[in-house]
C-alpha cells in the first residue's frame, strides 16, 4: 500500500496540488462526530488532505489597499470552487481507478453542521462537516498558529484545502515537529480593532500536540475593515481572515525566518489601518 | 517556395510558420551541413554532435557486414538454438521491439524476446518463455555499462554459464567487451563509436536483434539506401524529411509542442521507437516535442491513417500530460439520429453536422457516501453535479471542441440540457425552430458509448450509470462506434424499482410498457418513469429521504409514493420552497424554510437530495456484483441495510400553531400567558 500512496503523492504532483497529507483514522479517535470524517465514511481509513496554495500576489493589492478582487476571486471563491475542486476531483479518479473508494469532501464551515435530522439511531444528523483544523495536523501538514490558522511550513496561511476520505489503507505521514508559529504576537499588535487578544487564551490538542491560541472575537472579524471578510458560505460561518492585516502581517512575520519566503519581501511599506468606524489610522 | 503538395494544405494557420522555417533551413544550407557532418549546424561546440552523426553513412558498412551477420545466425541454427533473449535499453531495446512486433518472423528466425524492464515478473516472464538450453542471450549496450543490462546479464550468466550461448553488441574497447572475451562468449558485434543509441537502428544494435528474428534484415538496409537521395535534397517538395522537421519544429515554436502520432496498426510499435527519438532528440535546453502514441481521439479524426507521415497532427499544447483527458468518448454518423424529435435533431442546430462525438466523465463512487450513510450530502452536489456539469466535463469538451476546429472542422459543444423543458420561443424563419437541445443520453446510446437502463439512467461498460454526459456536433465525418446490445449492461433485474424511494420507476421485465425510439435502426427502450415523483423525491420533497425536510417541516405529511404530480408542477414546488424564505422564521437565521437547500443552492446553485439511490446505486450495487462493468472496487458500495425515514408524524399537530406555542414555550413559558 505504501507503493500506492507514492502514487497518490506523484499523482498529486501532476496534478499541481502543493500540498498533500495522509492520516489514518486511529489519528481521528475521540473527535466529535459531527466533525469526525469517518462518521461520513465509516469503513473509510485514510484522510487525504490536500491543499493548494494561495498566490501572495493576490494579498499584494489588499496589502497597496487598491484591490480586494484578485484575492477574493482567485484566493478564495475560484480557488476553493474551481481548482482545488478540479484537482481533488481529478486525485479521486485516480484513487478509484485503483479500485478504492475515494469520497472528495469540500470544506464548508463547521457552524452549517445537523441541518438535517439523524437518519437512524447513533448517526450524527447531517452534515457533518469535517473539522479541516483538526484534519490539516493530523495529516503532518501543518500546526494551528496563535492566531488560529492553520500555518505551515511552506506557505504559512496561504494555501486552502480539500479533503479526500479513502478505504485504502495508506501510511500516516508523520506529525510536524518544527514550529511554524513563533508566538510573536506580530497578529495581535496589528489588529487596530483589538480583536485577538493578548492576553486571553484558549488551547486545543490534536493527535497530542497542544495548542494555545489567542481568543479571538470573530463578531468583530466578520467587520474587519483591513482585509478580513465574513465566511462568504454563511453568516454563522468563520470569517476569512486570509487577506487580513493579522495574517497579512503573520506572512511578513513568517517570511523573516525564511518561512514562504519568496524574492522580495512581502511588506514593502507601514501597512494602512482602520479602526472599526473606518477611519484610516 | 517550392510545392509541397497536399501537405501544406493541411497545416491551416501554421502555414506561414513553416513556410519561414523552410525559408530559414534553405537560407542555411541546413541539408547539405546535415550530410556534411558540419556541427555547426546545431551549435560552434562539438561536443556530443560530431561524434554522434555515424549513423548517415553507416548502411553501406552493414550491407559489407552481412556475412558476419548471417554466419552467426546460421550458426546457431545449426547448434538447435531456437530462442533469442535481447538485453538492452532506451535505443537497444526499442527498436528490437519494433521488429518482433512488426514484421513476421522468417523461416529460418529465432523466437526473439527483448528484456528492458528489471521489474521481476518482467524478467520471470521472459525466463518462462525462453527454454535455457535453446535461447541465445544478447546483450546490446553501447557503453557496456547500463546497470540494467549489466544486471540481466550476470543473472542469465548465473541461470546458464555456457559461453556459447552468449553474445553481445557494444562499442569497441568497453568493459562488455572485454568481459565477452574474457568469458569466451560466442561473439562480439564491435558497433561504430559515433552513434548514439537511439540513432543506433540500423546498425549491429537494430540489425543483429532482426537478423536473429529472421527478418529480411539486409533488404530493409537496402531500401533504407533507396531514400537517402532523396533525403539529400534541399527541396521540400521532394525530401519529406526535411517539411516534416520544418513543420514540427514551426509547430513546436508556436506553442504546440505534442505530437501525436497516428500510424498503421501494422506498424504501431514503430511509435515506441519514434516516441523516445522525438523526445530526447528535441527536449534540450527547455524545449521540445512531446510526443503522444496511441492518443485515441486522434485515431478517430483521422481513422483513414494509412502511411506514415501524412497522419501526423499537432494537438494543442494544454499544460497537462494529454492533450485531452476526456474519460470516454464515442461517435456516432448524425444519420443515428434522423427519428429525432425536429427540437432534439442535430441537424437543426447544424444542418451540416456530419458526427456527434458523446463524452462521458464519472461520478465517483465515494461521492455518493455520505448520503448513504446518511450523514453528508453537500459533496454529490457540490463535485457530482455541479461542478461536474459546469466545470469539469465542459473544461474537457471545450478542449476537445478546440481540438477539433484546430483541425479546421467545426465543432459545436452542447449543453446536457433537460430538453422537454426548453422554452418556446419565436422562429426566426421558416423552418427554423427555436431552442433546439438534445438529449445527451440519446446521443450516447447513437455514439456506442453505453445504453438506457430501465431507469432511464445512461449507463456505461466502464463506470455503470455513474457518470454525466456531454456532446460535440461536427462537420468532420468521423469514423462510428457501433451501438451497444441492448440488455448489454441493464439486465432488468429491478433493484431501481424496488429501492427508488419515491416509487416512481415502473415494474422491469415488461418491455411492451417501455418508450420505444429506434437509434441508427436499433430499437432503444425504457421504463416510463413518472417524473413528477422522480422530481419531488430528488428536489427534496419526499421527507421519507430527505432529514433536511423532515427537521424544518416536520408536520408535513406528503406521501410522494402514491402522489400523483407532473414534472413540471413538481420543479415548481420544489423550487419555490428550496428558494423562498418566510417573513420570520424563529430558528433560523436567513428566514429560510429549508435551511439546507437554501444553502447548497447559494453556494453550488443546485440540489440533488435523493442521492439516486434506487435508478443509479442500487443499480451500481447489481452491477458491481455481477461484476458487468470495468471500474469495480475492493469493497462492496452497501455496507448496511438502507435507512429510510417515516414519511408520518407519530403524532398528529391538531393545534393552532403548535410549533410556534413550543418555540415559544421553550424560549419563555410566560409568554403565552392567556393568549387564547
Amino acid at each position: 500500500m505504501n507503493e500506492f500512496k507514492k502514487a497518490i503523492q506523484a499523482k498529486a504532483k501532476d496534478l499541481q496540488i502543493d500540498l498533500v497529507g495522509f492520516a489514518a483514522r486511529d489519528r481521528f479517535v475521540g473527535l466529535d462526530p459531527q466533525h469526525d470524517p469517518f462518521s461520513i465514511f465509516p469503513e473509510g481509513h485514510t484522510v487525504i488532505l490536500v491543499g493548494q496554495m494561495i498566490p501572495r500576489g493576490t494579498l499584494r493589492g489588499v496589502e497597496d489597499g487598491t484591490d480586494v478582487n484578485s484575492y477574493s476571486n482567485f484566493g478564495y471563491s475560484w480557488l476553493d470552487n474551481q481548482f482545488v475542486a478540479q484537482s481533488t476531483y481529478d486525485l479521486v479518479r485516480f484513487i478509484e481507478d485503483a479500485g478504492w473508494e475515494a469520497c472528495p469532501i469540500f470544506p464548508n464551515p463547521m457552524s452549517t453542521t445537523a441541518m438535517g435530522v439523524s437518519v437512524a439511531e447513533g448517526r450524527p444528523a447531517p452534515n457533518v462537516t469535517p473539522d479541516f483544523d483538526y484534519a490539516a495536523v493530523a495529516c503532518g501538514l501543518g500546526e494551528l498558529g496563535f492566531n488560529q490558522e492553520i500555518l505551515t511550513p511552506q506557505l504559512g496561511h496561504r494555501q486552502r484545502f480539500q479533503m479526500i476520505i479513502t478505504d485504502a489503507e495508506l501510511e500516516s505521514d508523520p506529525l510536524l515537529e518544527t514550529s511554524v508559529c513563533a508566538r510573536c504576537n506580530a497578529c495581535v499588535d496589528a489588529c487596530p480593532l483589538g480583536a485577538i487578544s493578548k492576553d486571553k487564551t484558549i488551547t486545543r490538542t490534536i493527535c497530542g500536540k497542544t495548542f494555545e491560541m489567542a481568543e479571538i472575537n470573530f463578531e468583530l472579524c466578520k467587520k474587519c475593515p483591513n482585509g478580513g471578510m465574513a465566511n462568504r458560505l454563511h453568516p454563522t460561518g468563520k470569517p476569512d481572515r486570509y487577506a487580513a492585516i493579522c495574517n497579512r502581517t503573520c506572512l511578513a512575520e513568517l517570511e523573516k525566518r525564511g518561512i514562504g519566503e519568496m524574492k522580495r519581501a512581502f511588506r514593502t511599506q507601514e501597512p494602512w489601518k482602520k479602526n472599526r468606524r473606518g477611519d484610516l489610522l | 517556395m517550392t510545392d509541397t503538395g497536399d501537405r501544406t494544405d493541411q497545416l491551416g494557420p501554421l502555414t506561414e510558420a513553416v513556410d519561414a522555417a523552410l525559408a530559414d533551413l534553405a537560407g542555411r544550407s541546413a541539408v547539405a551541413r546535415l550530410w556534411d557532418r558540419d556541427h555547426t549546424l546545431w551549435s560552434d561546440d562539438p561536443t556530443e554532435l560530431a561524434d554522434r552523426l555515424g549513423w548517415l553513412d553507416v548502411l553501406d558498412e552493414m550491407l559489407a557486414a552481412r556475412a558476419e551477420i548471417d554466419g552467426f545466425v546460421d550458426g546457431l541454427l545449426a547448434d538447435g538454438f531456437t530462442h533469442a533473449v535481447v538485453m538492452g535499453m532506451g535505443g537497444s531495446s526499442l527498436f528490437p521491439e519494433v521488429i518482433t512486433r512488426s514484421f513476421p518472423s522468417g523461416d529460418r528466425g529465432l523466437q526473439l524476446s527483448v528484456l528492458d524492464s528489471t521489474d521481476p515478473a518482467a524478467v520471470a516472464r521472459v525466463v518462462a518463455q525462453s527454454p535455457p538450453e535453446r535461447t541465445l542471450y544478447l546483450t546490446s549496450s553501447k557503453s557496456g555499462s547500463t546497470i540494467e543490462t549489466r544486471s540481466h546479464l550476470e543473472f542469465f550468466w548465473d541461470r546458464v554459464g555456457n559461453p556459447g550461448q552468449f553474445a553481445v553488441v557494444t562499442d569497441p574497447g568497453s568493459a562488455l567487451a572485454d568481459l565477452a572475451r574474457q568469458r569466451g562468449y560466442r561473439h562480439v558485434f564491435e558497433n561504430r563509436t559515433d552513434i548514439g543509441g537511439r540513432y543506433s537502428a540500423l546498425s549491429y544494435f537494430g540489425l543483429v536483434p532482426a537478423a536473429l528474428a529472421g527478418v529480411d534484415w539486409a533488404g530493409l538496409v537496402e531500401r533504407a539506401l533507396a531514400v537517402v537521395d532523396v533525403l539529400r535534397s534541399p527541396d521540400p517538395g521532394v525530401n519529406p524529411g526535411l517539411w516534416l522537421g520544418a513543420a514540427m519544429g514551426a509547430s513546436a515554436r508556436s506553442g504546440r509542442d505534442k505530437l501525436t502520432l497516428i500510424l498503421d496498426p501494422r506498424i504501431e510499435a514503430f511509435g515506441l521507437w519514434l516516441e523516445q527519438l522525438i523526445a530526447e532528440s528535441t527536449g534540450k535546453h527547455g524545449t521540445g516535442v512531446v510526443p503522444i502514441v496511441d492518443e485515441p481521439l486522434a485515431r478517430r479524426l483521422f481513422p483513414d491513417a494509412d502511411a506514415l507521415g501524412r497522419q501526423i497532427q499537432l494537438a494543442p499544447s494544454g499544460g497537462g500530460t494529454e492533450p485531452v483527458a476526456m474519460e470516454i468518448v464515442g461517435i456516432a454518423p448524425v444519420s443515428r439520429f434522423a427519428n429525432a424529435p425536429e427540437r432534439s435533431n442535430p441537424k437543426n442546430i447544424f444542418p451540416d453536422c456530419k458526427s456527434v462525438i458523446a463524452v462521458v466523465m464519472r461520478i465517483p463512487r465515494g461521492s455518493y457516501r455520505g448520503i448513504e450513510e446518511g450523514t453528508h450530502w453537500h459533496n454529490y452536489t457540490f463535485y457530482s453535479y455541479n461542478r461536474l456539469n459546469t466545470l469539469f466535463r465542459p473544461k474537457l469538451t471545450y478542449a476537445m471542441a478546440c481540438f477539433i476546429e484546430d483541425m479546421g472542422w467545426e465543432a459545436i459543444p452542447h449543453y446536457p440540457a433537460v430538453c422537454e423543458r426548453m422554452g418556446e420561443g419565436e422562429p426566426v424563419a421558416p423552418g427554423k425552430l427555436p431552442n433546439v437541445a438534445m438529449s445527451v443520453r440519446i446521443m450516447g446510446v447513437g455514439a456506442g458509448l453505453g445504453e438506457m437502463g430501465h431507469a432511464k439512467v445512461f449507463m456505461t461498460p466502464e463506470f455503470g450509470p455513474r457518470v454525466r454526459l456531454g456532446m460535440i456536433m461536427t462537420d468532420a465525418e468521423l469514423e462510428p462506434d457501433p451501438i451497444i446490445k441492448p440488455g448489454t449492461l441493464c439486465n432488468q433485474c429491478g433493484r431501481c424499482v424496488i429501492d427508488c424511494p419515491g416509487k416512481a420507476i415502473p415494474p422491469a421485465r415488461t418491455i411492451d410498457k417501455d418508450l420505444h425510439i429506434n437509434v441508427g435502426g436499433v430499437d432503444i427502450h425504457w421504463g416510463d418513469v413518472d417524473m413528477g415523483r422522480c422530481t419531488m423525491t430528488h428536489h427534496g420533497l419526499n421527507n421519507r429521504i430527505s432529514p433536511f425536510l423532515k427537521k424544518d417541516l416536520p408536520n408535513l405529511e406528503m406521501d410522494v409514493q402514491n402522489m400523483n404530480i407532473t414534472e413540471e408542477e413538481a420543479y415548481r414546488m420544489t423550487y419555490t420552497i428550496a428558494q423562498g424564505t418566510w417573513g420570520s422564521v424563529y430558528d433560523q437565521p436567513d428566514n429560510s424554510i429549508i435551511h439546507y437547500y437554501k444553502y447548497v443552492l447559494s453556494h453550488v446553485g443546485y440540489f440533488a437530495i435523493c442521492g439516486a439511490r434506487g435508478c443509479i446505486c442500487s443499480c451500481m450495487d447489481s452491477l458491481e456484483k455481477r461484476k458487468a462493468i470495468k471500474n469495480l472496487f475492493h469493497n462492496p458500495l452497501y455496507k448496511r441495510p438502507l435507512w429510510m425515514l417515516p414519511w408520518q408524524q407519530k403524532e398528529k399537530v391538531g393545534r393552532i400553531n403548535a410549533w410556534r406555542e413550543e418555540y415559544l414555550d421553550k424560549r419563555d413559558p410566560s409568554m403565552r400567558k392567556n393568549e387564547y
